[in-house]
């Protein structure tokens, strides 16, 4: 019976055998098991040196690992000597041994033939905000079985292993998951070589979107006397090396439902008082795009959320209505300011005269009636307030006016006044003033220090009236015959004699004044 | 498919009942030790092929699992864990030693976990172990549930360990814990709670384990809520009141729980802080879009310009015009609504009820701003904020008593400005010391006077009004006076004076 291992055999007389076999278990099977040959034979020989050299050839024979054992024709592949040993002896006619091998003997239906310690393990981990982490660990260590290589070996289970998210989950056994990261393991000493992944995966009951991980904070805050505000922020998280996310899957429509969602569902009968729905989608955004992570962060603010809202300009403003006894004449001044306020329309390059938001603000400020919102505020004030002015009558001429357009803000903000001056000019003259100085006719006594005490005499009984009339207004020069009519109106049905005229017209103002006698 | 051995050697069979280190018994190990004969070995594979000797038990190895008939001996399931050959020249060799085992069901299960773990013979380890934790105001339970199956469980072992899950862990939820603490008696674990579940399923190991984690504060049936305040005094004296709450969905539909544990906890908040408080001056919210954690901030203060739902705050300035004290009176008026329409109708609304009542304001500050009367005032109507703004001058100038004046006259006034009787002197050069020297006289001289009238009547009476108010009125300084001139100045911005020259003697 001829035994060899490799190139190598035994020397005559052929040692006897021994074999046992271990099964080895795996994922509940029996995969291969790991026989164990041992050789038990005797060198003979007629002296020490023909025994050393035999003893010698045996040593060198089994220096070489993984060569393949054949025991009359049964072959042990890739066998692996374990121990050498030789017993004691004569040293001259024999000498016994003992050799034990170790092979993997792979069967039919071997998966896992030429690794061990083979893991596969899932975890799932519920974090707080309905989102579960999933760990997906393989690992393996490489055995020498053939001619390949066993860290190969080991990193071709591992990776057949790796087939994607697959969800084992009892308790969350739905979901879109996503890849975080991966982490690799290798060991070339022992040929080991180690995957674990990591997924994320929601349970949300109310997903925005299965194309990304979002998750999103809503703050909410009130304070008295100041405006309401409302900030989300969140994050989208992608696949790690699957398709590249976009902002299109959180937006700011997702945003303000997202708010509204939030205000409605936690507001208490008291909120109910102190701030109403959500009218206005937010008015600034942000996303942060970290391409490389296939991460993108968020955040929306909502500026005065909780105020009424027509379209996407905001108009603010205050209207101030001032009295004083020390003259007759009310004002009503509103001072404002339209600002953009949503998300859209968003400045894609041309004229900043053109930009889609000043466009907006300005055709808004121009349907403004800037003179009823002042009227309203006015008829409020002389309602309720005694002792200045029973009329409503409000001047529609602006007293003053101001507008300032900032398309690069854009803004446009503006303050005009009204008083309630009767306008003479019935609209034609800008800033009309005028004053009336009218010198009574009256008797006149001449009264003189005499050295009996005084004289006295009625010296005129009646002195001429004068009236005087002296006006102005922000026109030019062509406009002063009116101006002349208005004040020549005041002395219509009295018989006057003009005594003094006197015309000015300048850049930006005339003026006119007659003086007549009565 | 039958290993069938009849020719023994020598055998041995243990028996091992598996407890898992518990009283309950899962099942039992069948060991059996045989030496056998190769002669008279035989085995059929599921071609119906029939080997024997050695080579049927080569043919039987290579089957996963091994049915045999040994002796007596019968293994549905067994598991062929040793196998050796004597040593010998092989050909020759005629005996062998073989290792089995099967795990082995008991004929029925009544016990606490066994009734519910499909296949329990194959449990190879399982444990139970639960923990409870109390400090400060922190709570946790945990349950740790693992169960690993023997090897012979095979593919099955997930879905068996599934369906044990199903009827043990899910449905049996003890009443453990034996705390009384505060917290720890309301969280126990038949309280329905939602805790956070790790799994960990080992697929070549045959093993899952499940921990669940409830980790809570103060538990109010179905969420936790951990509640801190702060108590500030400012500046002005006022006392502010700061509540955190955290609040902690722990039932399902989280969400649902958070917001309504979320609404609930505010209004218990307003309850019990509205007496020394009144309405809260902050409430921030920040709500978690899943998971059903609500962070809750509610601020109370007891000053009173804040903590109403209509909030007037006024000053008084006291200045000095002349002869006379002006009082600059402003205030601010604010209420809540829904939204500015609603709280510009609010804030109108209390401002009518403060309107009547700033003169008033004015003199519990300042005592002696008795009688005064009003000058001048501005109102502002701030539409963003809903705010309404007063300024209202009151002055102790009783011209400004519109109360005494005709219907459509504002303000009257009157200036009396004289230069009185004197005797009369002389002075002269006395030619005899070139001196200069004074004549008197015990005559007077004549007096004069400007009396000026300053009238304003409401716009909407005409722009003469006020001057045919004046030119009616008479006066008297108290002399017989002869006029020199008389001159009425009537202003556009609504003044009309009534200047009248005189003298007397």
């Amino acid at each position: 019976m001829a035994i060899t291992y490799g190139s190598f055999e035994f020397p005559s007389p052929s040692p006897i055998v021994a074999i046992g076999d271990s099964p080895i278990y795996v994922a509940g099977e029996l995969d291969r098991s790991l026989t164990k040959i041992t050789l038990v034979g005797q060198i003979t020989g007629s002296n020490l040196s023909g025994l050393a050299v035999k003893k010698n050839s045996i040593i060198t024979g089994l220096l070489s690992q993984f060569e393949t054992l054949d025991v009359e024709g049964e072959e042990f592949l890739c066998a692996r000597p374990v121990s050498l040993s030789f017993s004691e002896s004569d040293l001259t006619t024999f000498l016994p041994y003992s050799a034990e091998f170790e092979s993997y003997d792979e069967k039919s239906f071997s998966q896992y033939f030429g690794v061990v310690n083979p893991s596969d393990v899932w975890t799932f981990q519920e974090q707080q905000n309905r989102v579960v982490q999933a760990t997906h660990t393989v690992s393996a260590n490489g055995i020498k079985t053939g001619a390949g290589d066993p860290l190969v070996t080991a990193r071709n289970f591992v990776n057949g292993n790796l087939n994607g998210f697959e969800n084992l989950s009892f308790v969350n056994p739905s979901g879109v998951a996503f890849l975080t990261s991966k982490t690799e393991e290798v060991n070339r000493f022992n040929n080991s070589y180690s995957v674990t992944e990591n997924y994320s995966f929601s349970t949300s009951r109310e997903p925005i979107s299965n194309s990304g991980l979002i998750s999103a904070t809503t703050q909410i805050s009130y304070t008295k006397g100041s405006e309401g505000s409302i900030n989300i922020n969140g994050s989208i998280l992608g696949d790690l090396t699957g398709a590249r996310i976009t902002t299109g899957l959180f937006t700011a429509n997702d945003a303000r439902n997202l708010a509204i969602n939030a205000v409605e569902r936690s507001r208490s009968s008291y909120e109910s008082g102190i701030y109403g729905v959500l009218s206005s989608g937010p008015s600034s955004y942000s996303y942060t795009v970290k391409e490389d992570a296939n991460q993108i962060d968020f955040s929306f603010q909502f500026r005065d959320p909780f105020n009424v809202r027509t379209g996407d300009v905001f108009h603010d403003y205050t209207v101030s209505v001032s009295a004083s006894k020390g003259n007759n004449t009310l004002t009503a001044a509103i001072d404002g300011t339209l600002t953009y306020d949503a998300a859209f329309d968003i400045f894609t390059g041309g004229s900043i005269e053109l930009a889609p938001r000043y466009v907006k603000i300005l055709a808004e400020f121009e349907n403004l009636n800037l003179y009823a919102l002042a009227a309203e505020k006015y008829g409020e004030f002389i309602d309720v307030v005694s002792g200045y002015e029973t009329s409503k009558y409000l001047n529609p001429i602006p007293r003053t006016e101001s507008v300032t357009k900032s398309p690069f803000i854009p803004s446009i903000s503006y303050s005009y006044s009204y008083d309630n001056k009767v306008d003479f000019s019935s609209g034609q003259l800008k800033d009309l003033t005028f004053s009336i100085q009218d010198t009574l006719p009256i008797a006149k006594t001449e009264i003189k220090e005499s050295n009996n005490g005084f004289a006295s005499q009625e010296t005129v009984l009646r002195t001429l009236g004068r009236l005087s009339i002296n006006a102005s207004c922000s026109e030019s020069a062509d406009k002063l015959p009116i101006l002349q009519g208005i004040v020549s109106g005041f002395l219509s049905g009295k018989n006057c004699q003009i005594f003094e005229e006197g015309l000015s017209t300048g850049d930006s103002s005339i003026s006119y004044n007659l003086g007549s006698y009565y | 498919m039958s290993l069938i051995i009849h020719k023994i050697s020598s055998s041995s069979l243990q028996i091992n009942y598996v407890n898992l280190e518990s009283d309950e018994l899962f099942g039992y190990d069948v060991v059996a030790n045989y030496t056998v004969d190769f002669a008279d070995i035989t085995y059929t594979n599921e071609q119906n092929v029939l080997f024997e000797g050695i080579e049927a038990l080569r043919q039987a190895y290579q089957r996963k699992n091994l049915v045999a008939r040994i002796g007596g001996d019968e293994f549905i399931n067994g598991r062929l864990t040793n196998q050796s050959f004597d040593e010998s020249v092989l050909v020759g060799s005629s005996s062998c030693s073989l290792t089995i085992e099967e795990s082995k069901r008991l004929a029925d299960y009544s016990d606490e976990f066994n009734q519910h773990i499909p296949s329990p013979q194959w449990i190879e380890s399982f444990s139970e172990a639960f923990s409870f934790s109390r400090s400060a105001d922190s709570y946790s339970s945990s349950r740790d549930v693992s169960i690993k199956y023997k090897q012979e469980a095979g593919a099955q072992f997930l879905s068996n360990a599934k369906l044990f899950l199903k009827n043990f862990y899910f449905n049996s939820r003890p009443n453990l814990g034996y705390h009384v603490d505060g917290i720890s008696e309301n969280g126990r674990f038949d309280g329905g709670f939602r805790p956070l579940i790790s799994e960990k399923i080992d697929l070549l190991g045959l093993s899952v384990s499940l921990t669940e984690n409830l980790e809570t504060a103060f538990i109010d049936d179905d969420h936790s809520k951990r509640t801190s305040y702060s108590i500030d005094v400012d500046a002005g004296g006022y006392s502010q009141k700061k509540y955190t709450v955290e609040i902690k969905a722990i039932k399902e539909p989280l969400e649902v729980v958070a917001w309504d544990a979320c609404k609930a906890i505010l209004g218990g908040l307003l309850a019990s802080n509205s007496a020394s408080f009144g309405a809260p001056i902050s409430i921030e919210k920040g709500i978690n879009k899943d998971g059903g954690e609500i962070s809750l901030n509610v601020s109370f203060s007891n000053n009173p310009a804040l903590n109403q739902a209509n909030t007037a705050t006024y000053s008084v300035v006291k200045g000095r015009n002349g002869a006379f004290y002006t009082y600059s009176f402003s205030i601010e008026i604010l209420s809540d609504g829904k939204n500015q329409i609603e709280k510009a109708a609010n804030a109108k609304a209390y401002w009518l009820t403060q309107l009547p009542t700033y003169a008033l304001k004015v003199q519990s500050l300042f005592p002696e701003a008795d009688p005064i009367y009003e000058q001048s005032r501005s109102s502002s109507f701030s539409i963003k904020d809903a705010k309404i703004s007063d300024s209202v001058v009151f002055t102790d100038d009783p011209s400004y008593n519109s109360a005494s004046l005709p219907e459509g006259i504002i303000k009257l006034k009157f200036k009396n400005d004289i230069t009185p009787q004197i005797d009369r002197t002389r002075t002269f050069v006395d030619v005899s010391d070139r001196i200069e020297k004074i004549e008197l006289s015990d005559l007077l001289t004549i007096g004069n006077g400007t009396f000026t009238m300053e009238a304003t009547a409401f716009k909407s009476k005409g722009l003469f009004f006020a001057r045919d108010y004046l030119a009616g009125l008479s006066f008297s300084v108290g002399e017989t006076i002869y006029r020199s001139n008389e001159q009425i100045t009537i202003s556009d911005e609504g003044a009309t004076s009534r200047v009248i020259g005189y003298e007397f003697k």
